[in-house]
């Protein structure tokens, strides 16, 4: 930080560096601009400078969320739709933390846990397990459903691709996009950040006219947004938890941390930083989740067709009933974008934490951050294959077991006043997002074990 | 106001708050099985008022002396 000028409490890290220092200031100076705008243009400006808040929607809106909220709609209608926004909106707590710790803390956040609670909390439950594991393991179910989608359309043009070609070209796009993270100053950066933003403007645009074209039973689904509703006994505990799982974790958490980092974002963006959860995430997540929902609900429920299991089987018995064929290649194409863009952020997130864990200082010139940042395309055995069991169901154990854990070294860092001094926390009603949302991974965790040992409802 | 930062043993109160509410998830777990399996709600209740009692010791924050 040789080069800060004083008072800059900017977090030294090595992606940010290659970001002229006139960028980093000139970006402070339309921030203070900004602060006395009116609302509106106010809101516009933080979409256009946000990035960080908007990769983790596109990072969260992935094969697995989605795959529940198309099931959701299927089988009980409109009436989960709550779920969404009380899940992530308890996940904003831990996140609003994270940009404290990225604008105010000065430090890095595994290597502070590492220093803090002991290596096994921060390099292996945050770095490897949370996060690298998580990008290499899951990548497999990304890649499923974006080959079978290329697929898909080939197959609307009369088009028919070998499963080999559709891994190259899937593998292929999100080589080029993450090669280019945090090349040229920030232009890399904000590339990224950039495909990101209409990856998921294409996914609202997709859904949004799919469901048009189906129609919306807007008394329904305005009761199903705002009136809690759960299938009764033991299948309406397990919907909620694992609901509110899906949402937000530790991945989210840690890469909202580092790429708000290698934006070189300090002090004076902490608010940008908010608004970036409010409008790049909160939002995004919350309206692509309520329009799947919906749409299923509106085409499956009540109806007597079947639904399917799997992404790709439903988004394929999905699409004949839009009716017109253009409809059918823009829900498809949307659809692409949305395990492209996962698969892009995992990638990311995966290498960050993976250099975090074992003290690698981030290189993007280097051999070893591109071999990070592409140990996630080994699902692109996900083409061929299912996940391969036993390394899934040992990684969601880990997963399961160590969320809640790594929750309570983030709230006890925020709370910590040798760790943020005068920024350390001050708000009740902040700290009770906090521990409310570490509750429920508490009951995740919990709930794993009980499962395992066969004491959970049968 | 207790202070959540005084050390207590081995650990902050803080830290024995969270262990304590974990323990305090997973009784009222076992209540909600037992009663939606028709049984008493007794661990249920006993369950659910810990949690609530830690979760709102928990939301404490660090005092300005700190």
């Amino acid at each position: 930080m040789s080069d800060a000028p004083a008072g800059d409490a900017r977090t030294r890290y090595p992606i940010a560096d290659s970001i002229p220092r006139e960028t980093l200031d000139a970006e402070v100076a339309r921030l203070e601009a900004l602060a006395s705008r009116p609302l509106p243009a106010r809101l516009w400006g933080y979409v256009k400078l946000g990035g960080p808040g908007f990769m983790g929607a596109a990072l969260t809106l992935g094969a697995g969320s989605l795959t529940a909220s198309m099931l959701s709609g299927a089988r009980f209608g409109y009436k989960t739709m709550w779920m969404i926004w009380l899940s992530v909106g308890m996940g904003t707590f831990m996140l609003a933390v994270m940009v404290r710790f990225t604008c105010r803390g000065g430090f890095r956040v595994i290597r502070e846990q590492n220093r803090r609670h002991g290596r096994i909390v921060g390099s292996f439950l945050t770095g490897i397990i949370g996060c690298l594991a998580v990008a290499v393991i899951f990548n497999a179910g990304q890649v499923s459903l974006g080959t079978h989608l290329i697929e898909s359309l080939g197959g609307l043009a009369g088009v028919s691709f070998p499963t080999l070609v559709t891994a190259v070209a899937y593998a292929a796009i999100t080589i080029w996009i993450l090669l280019s993270y945090g090349r040229g100053g920030s232009r890399g950066t904000r590339f990224v950040e950039t495909f990101m933003k209409v990856c998921i403007g294409l996914m609202l645009v997709a859904f949004g006219v799919s469901l048009a074209l189906v129609g919306v039973d807007w008394g329904a689904a305005l009761r199903g947004t705002f009136v809690p509703w759960l299938p009764p006994g033991g299948e309406g505990v397990d919907l909620f938890i694992a609901s509110s799982a899906a949402a937000v974790g530790v991945m989210d958490w840690v890469f909202l941390h580092y790429a708000g980092l290698a934006r070189g974002w300090g002090p004076k963006h902490e608010a940008l930083g908010r608004m970036d959860i409010g409008v790049g995430l909160f939002l995004p997540f919350v309206v692509v989740n309520l329009l799947v929902i919906a749409l299923f609900a509106g085409t499956f429920f009540g109806s007597g067709l079947a639904a399917p299991e799997t992404a790709p089987e439903l988004s394929r018995a999905l699409a004949p009933l839009l009716g017109a064929r253009g409809a059918e290649a823009l829900f498809f194409l949307g659809f692409l974008a949305v395990p492209i863009s996962t698969t892009v952020g995992m990638s990311l997130a995966g290498a960050m934490a993976l250099h975090e864990a074992l003290g690698w200082e981030p290189d993007v010139r280097s051999t070893r951050w591109k071999i990070a940042i592409l140990l996630p395309q080994a699902g692109l055995i996900g083409a061929w294959a299912a996940n391969p069991v036993w390394i899934v169901i040992v990684i969601a154990a880990f997963l399961s077991l160590s969320g809640n854990v790594v929750g309570w070294s983030m709230y006890l860092l925020f709370n910590d006043a040798a760790v943020l001094g005068e920024h350390r926390s001050r708000s009740y009603a902040w700290n009770l997002g906090i521990v409310l949302g570490i509750t429920l991974m508490n009951a995740i965790a919990i709930v794993y074990v009980m499962n395992r040992l066969g004491w959970w409802f049968g | 106001m207790i202070d959540m930062d005084r050390k207590l043993g081995r650990w902050r109160l803080r830290v024995w708050g969270l262990v304590i509410n974990l323990v305090a998830n997973a009784i009222a777990l076992f209540g909600i099985v037992a009663v939606v399996e028709g049984g008493s709600p007794a661990l249920l209740i006993i369950g659910a008022t810990l949690t609530v009692v830690c979760v709102a010791a928990l939301a404490i924050p660090p005092r300005s002396d700190s």
